[in-house]
């Protein structure tokens, strides 16, 4: 019976500490948003960029807009390497994600545009996010401030 | 007979390692463009022992700010030798940017780091001795090459840091460089 009692308190311990590791910010339906973090950039940089892993447990979807107060204009964009050449390009048709299929918003690579910053962002904040989906869904997800991928919010493990 | 292949192996990579060599590259030359108070900046009357050169301008998202970010993670690990090495971000955004601004926009990352402009004119002749690439968009947003040129004491161009390369890999060959 003791030994029952202290594995029982070690199995509620151990459901405390794991529940508190997961990452995950934002969990609507069939979408997850993990880690969103957007880049601090300094205050004469009028733009900056944000990322996340979404992960689409559902039916095949679309993240068509994101908005947010920060900056006046929100858009959804592509950085394309062509050999030693960054370029950059809007995605008109927003990002496709298909069915159990994870996409990550990467430097690099995908990526959430916010255009003519508002305000000068804060290391570390939490900045709220809309993002509106193909099927009707609208999500507020939380993007912590960070100077680059490092020390924004480690990676899920769970995967 | 394995030994003696061993052997082989090893004074092979032995030669090889003795005298690495860093080649001149065949790109670069002065830069004359204006810094911060609208001054006039040559690289030739300002070279440190390292130069790192990158062009970008400060409303780029996703590139610059990342590179930038390396740079200062490169500072860390450079602990007292960062002294020896000055970054030179050159803004492309002759519309936008300005000395002052490309200059804050920098010292927000590093401390010896240098913000530069010019007239389109000057930019372009700086991005052709370098052999690199830029191009503005409708929209603003600039296509450009995203090498970082290392040019030593001499004012030699001598290494190209592509993108993928981690602060610990351009510490190495910094470091290398530096014992010249």
């Amino acid at each position: 019976m003791e030994n029952f009692r202290n594995l029982s308190v070690i199995l509620i311990i151990f459901f405390i500490f794991s529940s508190s590791c997961k990452k995950t910010v934002s969990t609507q339906q069939s979408i997850i948003i993990e880690n969103p973090w957007i880049r601090l950039v300094p205050s004469s940089a009028k733009v900056t960029a944000g990322y996340a892993i979404i992960h689409n447990h559902g039916q095949e979807n679309t993240l068509l807009e994101a908005s947010s107060d920060i900056s006046e204009v929100v858009e959804l964009h592509e950085m394309i390497h062509d050999g030693s050449i960054m370029k950059m390009r809007k995605k008109e048709d927003g990002f496709a994600i298909g069915s159990h299929k994870t996409l990550h918003l990467k430097p690099g690579g995908y990526h959430i545009m916010f255009i003519n910053l508002t305000r000068q962002l804060q290391d570390g904040e939490k900045v709220p996010v809309q993002l509106k989906w193909k099927n009707g869904e609208t999500m507020n997800v939380e993007f912590k401030v960070a100077l680059d991928l490092d020390s924004s919010p480690s990676p899920n493990h769970h995967e | 007979m394995n030994k003696i292949i061993l052997l082989l192996i090893l004074i092979i990579t032995w030669n090889c390692q003795k005298n690495p060599t860093i080649q001149q590259l065949d790109i670069g030359g002065d830069i004359s463009l204006t810094t911060k108070g609208n001054k006039n900046w040559q690289l030739s009357q300002n070279l440190k022992p390292i130069n790192l050169i990158f062009f970008g301008y400060t409303s780029c998202p996703d590139y610059c700010p990342m590179t930038l970010a390396k740079y200062k993670k490169l500072n860390q690990l450079l602990g007292e030798e960062k002294n020896k090495v000055q970054y030179i971000f050159i803004s492309l955004d002759t519309k936008k940017d300005t000395p002052d601004s490309v200059q804050s926009y920098v010292d927000f990352y590093v401390e010896n780091g240098i913000g530069l402009i010019g007239s389109e004119e000057e930019i372009q002749k700086v991005i052709k001795e370098f052999k690199a690439f830029y191009q503005v968009n409708p929209d603003g947003s600039i296509d450009h090459s995203t090498y970082t040129f290392l040019v030593d004491k001499n004012g030699k161009t001598r290494y190209l840091f592509r993108h993928q390369q981690n602060p610990n890999e351009m510490l190495q060959i910094i470091q290398f460089l530096l014992k010249e």
